[in-house]
């Protein structure tokens, strides 16, 4: 089991390695100039420090250098420095967002992928959560982590080049210290790991939980509980400051010994270059250079140790992240176009969720060509599973969805669904204006909406808008009612004519009178196209072509409204 | 301005901590400086003295050193600690603050806060309040004390110097951040626009996956975030770019000042107006005086966020609340409505018109009528969703905001006592509601019913599950009553969903359930079970019961039955005058 932990936690590292390549050898081109910013340093410290030699020390005619030479070069390579700084963010910054972006377009298109039964059952909120910041916090990742890896190896290496033919004693301080930054980084890293994970979570479980209060607030008023909910918003803050500090305390403990390290170590280099000084063993300016460089050389270490809770952070977001990309992949085969007219056959089909009892079972049905079926049932007997089904959306776990002899896949879904039209119980109403709720696009045609509202009955209604169909209209539909929604889902499908309409209790919001209108342009459009529709209004289906009745996941009866009545079984039951 | 001491107002109660927090950030600071000045005087004083060989006390200098790098390292994490506990505190109580100024706010403002929109805003706003005081409070008062105290530090060696490195240091912290403000304040108000921008049309184009998978809108629907997050990184980078030029002109004006103060103090050097080891000392002091103001620049720039933030914040919270304050408490009694007109904003025709309609304690009465006839809007009223009474009030405060033009007229009473003079809480303990589009909360069955009733035993729970019929369907669910419902009542059906609602409402103990459209949804054997059971248990506990509804079922056992039209009601009375009198009621009943 650990093993197991142990190999993911390898693959999670390795895919964010793997992801620098999205950068367009941005942070390599950042990495190189501030190296090249770090060798700099060690020849600034250096002319710094025989500047200061030369004023105290110096004697008249043994200048090598004249001082204003000297202040020249140190100004020159004080500029470069500067100026690679500058360039050195800018790049690493940049190559971090363009790996974002490219992992975000990425992630969203494997999740439109694996579709609705998958956002349903990780939660939405959790999967935009991922989407938002779980990527936004790879950035400092790529942009500080990964630079600050490659700096720890370059500088501290050039300054002890540099130190250990000047002064060996101080030379081997630091190579001795050295090592112990990266242990006990790795000591307090484990630890800081597991907390960052239940840190992570937490977050997740936070930012859902809010969306959940905020979308349900009326509801709670209603329970007279927003109060007390509102109240344990503060507690579960609380906890997730304590959360956030218990991570924070151990970030700060290991800076707080990296830098005990480091100070210890500077002045031990300090005491040994002085005493060496004082028996004139070493040159004051060689001295004074190697005190420059000590804290330079602990420096990336003490970036590292800052870093290195980036890296954590980036590693466990990057778990979900690699776990939504790790879902079995889907072989796009756009070569496979559905023709129509469509004949879908069901055969042997079963469905279970998980953890649940068989959805369906034993489905063997036939939708051919146009014409106006109809599913019904009990609510619980299957009839939404069945209509995911031939959606695509979710697979039978044995048996086939065959449309026009070609087995529906994920992999031919989308090229089926071109051609499918879908009503819920409850559409999906977006922010924007009544147009682009119709069309779905910003580009429209005026007379088509119009069309499409006038036969979904939403005439009348349009006309009471001031703005008529550029009104806007709030998230789940606020500005309308039940009726209203539903006719303008109806409005959507005629503006997009599509060749087999599904529709999912449509009637069950709207009033006896709409009902009949909108019956009967579904009866008008199942005369040339496929519709499904589950019912529970039967008088809706009379003149269906087929009615299939479901009870616990299984057909129990099908037939026409005449043949159901004269079997005078569960739907002759249901219409008395 | 104002909105920055409405800030400091709001932290208010962690001030004690934060202050302690800066006094320690401000000795680190000057510890750090101190450490490498006294560091350069202490070698040179030793090459000095191996030079011409004297003897000299390297014991105390060399204690010092020791000290500050103590107070140094345990100084900075004593600081971290205190100020990131203060924050932290800092945060869970503004989050709570503006839940709570939320509250009142909702469902009236339904329209105009899109709920991605609203956690976008909240969550991202007030986390982006967490740099309000570690990035912005902190390093002000860090400069600002610790910046004098360089100056004075200087002045004892040559007032030259100081005056050079009190001009650089306020450089930095001055003019530069205030170029960078100027650069980039437009800038970072765009930037946090497309962070509540793309985290809004994240969470709304996820919650609708499948209707942008049917209608093919996928592909513009991630095109669009594609180009959101393009938008959103380019505004970044121009951002990063004005921050990196920012610290390279630190980064060179510090160096640069170091290298004048040498050069200044060469000849005094020669003159013998100062020693070798102060000018080592100085020239460090200098190198490192920075650290004092480092932070400033940033903290400036992120002030306009914060504030940005801040100013959203207040902005919703400041929206007018509702007028309904009333303090009486409900009692038991007939609900009576006078003359009510409404109309909501947008909408030319008024949606209720002249309604009088009077509800007796006990009575059982359905609202029918077609879609849009406004029986919604009538329960809606009834539960002060939108307020009524006090006309001027409302009207004038419309024209100034925009945002409330609903319209009243008239009043809602219960047992005499207008609705806008009842408190809230107890008017909702009086009338329990099932809204037709009901929100089934992430979080277990039970958890769900106990929103309901907090103090519901699992024998109360268990009894109104089987009263709708869903009883059964939980505990052929492995974990039962513990089953953990996705968001949005994933897992039920639409129909188990309608009847969980069901449930919960019979939970609570009111004196009158109004149920809109309950049965919506339900197939016909449900729907009669359930129906039943709940006019059972209604007259059972003498609740009055308002059903609004355009089914026929159950209208029988009702006392009263109303029916509207347009907003209108156009016929009163029971179902036997009814159906020989109304025309549309007698089309009603023919109906499955």
């Amino acid at each position: 089991m650990k093993q197991k932990i142990e190999l993911q936690k390898n693959d999670v590292n390795s895919w964010l390695k793997s992801q620098k390549v999205h950068d367009g050898g941005r942070i390599s081109r950042a990495v190189a100039l501030g190296a090249l910013n770090g060798l700099l340093m060690i020849v600034q410290t250096a002319i710094l420090a025989y500047l200061i030699d030369i004023s105290i020390f110096s004697i008249e005619g043994d200048e090598t250098f004249t001082l204003p030479q000297i202040c020249g070069a140190l100004i020159f390579i004080i500029i470069i420095r500067a100026a690679l700084g500058y360039f050195s963010e800018c790049y690493s910054r940049q190559g971090a967002m363009s790996i974002k972006a490219n992992i975000r377009a990425r992630l969203l298109q494997r999740l439109f992928q694996l579709g609705p039964t998958y956002t349903q059952t990780k939660g939405s909120a959790k999967l935009a959560t991922l989407l938002n910041r779980g990527i936004d916090s790879l950035e400092d990742y790529f942009a500080g982590y990964l630079p600050v890896i490659a700096y720890c190896a370059v500088i501290p290496l050039a300054i002890l080049v540099a130190v250990f033919p000047i002064d060996w004693q101080s030379g081997l301080i630091l190579l001795l210290t050295a090592p112990m930054v990266p242990f006990f980084m790795i000591l307090i890293g484990h630890k800081a790991q597991r907390l960052n994970q239940q840190y992570w979570a937490k977050l997740q479980r936070m930012s859902s939980h809010f969306l959940d209060i905020i979308q349900g607030l009326t509801q709670l008023k209603i329970f007279n509980a927003s109060r007390r909910e509102i109240d344990a918003v503060k507690k579960i803050s609380d906890d997730y400051g304590d959360e956030t500090m218990g991570i924070l305390k151990i970030a700060f403990l290991s800076s707080f010994v990296l830098e005990f390290l480091a100070s210890i170590s500077i002045a031990l280099v300090a005491v040994v270059l002085g005493f060496r000084l004082y028996y004139g063993d070493v040159d004051y300016v060689l001295a004074l250079w190697v005190l420059l460089l000590a804290p330079e050389f602990y420096l990336p270490f003490r970036q590292l140790g800052t870093q290195y809770h980036s890296k954590m952070a980036g590693v466990t977001a990057a778990e979900d992240l690699v776990e939504l990309l790790n879902e079995p992949a889907v072989e796009k085969s756009d070569s496979v176009l559905f023709c129509p007219p469509f004949d879908i056959q069901i055969i042997d089909a079963n469905f279970a969720y998980t953890k649940r009892n068989n959805a369906l079972t034993n489905i063997n049905t036939v939708f051919a060509s146009q014409g106006l079926y109809a599913v019904i049932g009990d609510s619980g007997s299957g009839k939404s599973t069945l209509i995911d089904m031939i959606l695509g959306f979710i697979q039978p776990s044995s048996g086939q969805i065959i449309i026009n002899n070609i087995p529906l896949s994920l992999a031919n879904r989308d090229s089926w669904l071109q051609h499918c039209g879908w009503i819920s119980q409850q559409a999906d109403v977006f922010h924007g204006s009544l147009a682009f709720n119709v069309a779905l696009s910003e580009v429209y045609q005026v007379e088509q909406i119009h069309n499409a509202l006038g036969k979904a009955g939403f005439g009348a209604f349009l006309t009471t808008l001031e703005n008529g169909i550029d009104t806007q209209f709030g998230e789940a539909g606020a500005g309308l009612s039940g009726g209203q929604i539903q006719r303008l889902a109806l409005a959507r499908v005629f503006y997009h004519q599509p060749e087999v309409l599904i529709l999912d209790e449509p009637t069950s919001n709207l009033d006896q009178q709409t009902e009949q209108i909108i019956t009967e342009s579904i009866h008008d459009y199942a005369q040339e196209h496929l519709v499904i529709v589950i019912a529970h209004r039967l008088h809706t289906i009379i003149r269906a072509k087929n009615i299939i009745v479901l009870d616990q996941g299984k057909v129990i009866e099908t037939g026409t409204h005449q043949q159901l009545v004269e079997l005078n079984s569960y739907y002759a039951r249901q219409i008395r | 301005m104002k909105v920055f001491f409405r800030l400091i107002t709001l932290l208010k109660p962690q001030l004690p901590l934060m202050l302690v927090g800066a006094f320690l950030s401000v000795i680190t600071v000057l510890a750090n400086i101190s450490l490498l000045a006294i560091s350069g005087w202490f070698i040179t004083l030793m090459a000095i003295a191996g030079i011409t060989g004297g003897s000299v006390n390297y014991f105390t200098p060399a204690a010092v050193i020791r000290f500050l790098a103590i107070v140094r390292t345990a100084g900075r994490y004593a600081e971290r600690m205190l100020t990131h506990r203060a924050t932290f505190n800092a945060l869970a109580h503004m989050r709570h603050y503006f839940y709570q100024q939320l509250e009142p706010l909702l469902p009236y403002y339904q329209i105009d806060l899109r709920s991605g929109d609203l956690l976008a805003r909240l969550q991202q706003d007030i986390d982006n309040l967490d740099n309000f005081y570690l990035r912005v409070l902190l390093p002000i008062f860090v400069a600002l004390i610790s910046v004098p105290i360089v100056y004075f530090a200087l002045l004892q060696f040559s007032t030259q110097i100081a005056w050079l490195m009190l001009t650089a240091l306020l450089v930095v912290a001055i003019v530069l951040p205030l170029l960078s403000y100027f650069a980039s304040v437009t800038l970072s108000l765009q930037k946090t626009l497309l962070e509540g921008k793309l985290t809004e049309s994240l969470v709304n184009g996820v919650g609708a996956i499948r209707t942008l998978l049917v209608y093919q809108v996928d592909k513009s629907y991630q095109e669009t975030i594609v180009s959101l997050t393009e938008q959103y990184y380019g505004i970044r980078l121009k951002l990063i770019k004005i921050n990196a030029g920012l610290n390279s002109l630190t980064f060179l004006l510090i160096h640069l000042s170091a290298l004048f103060c040498l050069l200044i103090l060469i000849p005094k050097l020669a003159t013998g107006e100062i020693d070798s080891k102060s000018l080592v000392a100085i020239i460090l002091l200098a190198l490192v005086s920075f650290e004092t103001v480092s932070n400033l620049p940033l903290a400036l720039q992120t002030l306009p966020q914060s504030l940005a933030s801040a100013d959203r914040l207040f902005s919703i919270v400041d929206k007018e609340k509702p007028i309904m304050v009333g303090e009486k408490n409900v009692q038991r009694g007939d609900i009576q409505f006078d003359a009510l007109t409404f109309s909501y904003p947008e909408q030319v025709k008024p949606c209720l018109r002249d309604i009088n309609l009077s509800i007796k304690q006990g009575e059982k009465v359905a609202i029918v009528g077609a879609s849009g006839s406004g029986k919604s809007t009538l329960v809606s009223l009834l539960m002060g969703f939108w307020p009524i009474g006090r006309v001027e009030n409302v009207i004038s405060s419309a024209s100034s905001t925009g945002l409330i033009s609903a319209e009243t007229n008239g009043s809602i009473s219960i047992a005499g006592v207008a609705l806008s003079e009842i408190k809230l809480e107890s008017l909702r303990q009086h009338v329990a509601l099932m809204k037709q589009h009901g929100h089934i909360f992430d979080a277990s069955i039970s958890d769900n019913l106990r929103l309901a009733k907090p103090n519901a035993t699992e024998d109360e729970m268990r009894r109104v599950c089987q009263d709708v019929n869903l009883l059964e369907f939980f505990d052929s669910l492995p974990d039962g009553l513990n089953t953990w419902l996705g968001s949005t009542g994933t897992g039920l059906s639409g129909g188990q969903a309608q009847r969980l609602q069901l449930a919960q409402l019979q939970l609570r103990a009111a004196e009158v359930l109004v149920l809109d459209e309950p049965t919506k949804g339900l197939d016909r054997s449900n729907e009669e079970l359930v129906m039943n059971n709940l006019l059972t248990h209604v007259e059972q506990c003498q609740q009055s019961l308002i059903l609004v509804t355009h089914k026929p079922f159950a209208l029988k056992r009702m006392d009263k039955i109303v029916v509207m039209e347009h907003g209108n009601i156009i016929a009163e009375g029971n179902h036997n005058e009814l159906i020989s009198s109304n025309k549309y009621y007698q089309t009603l009943l023919t109906y499955f």
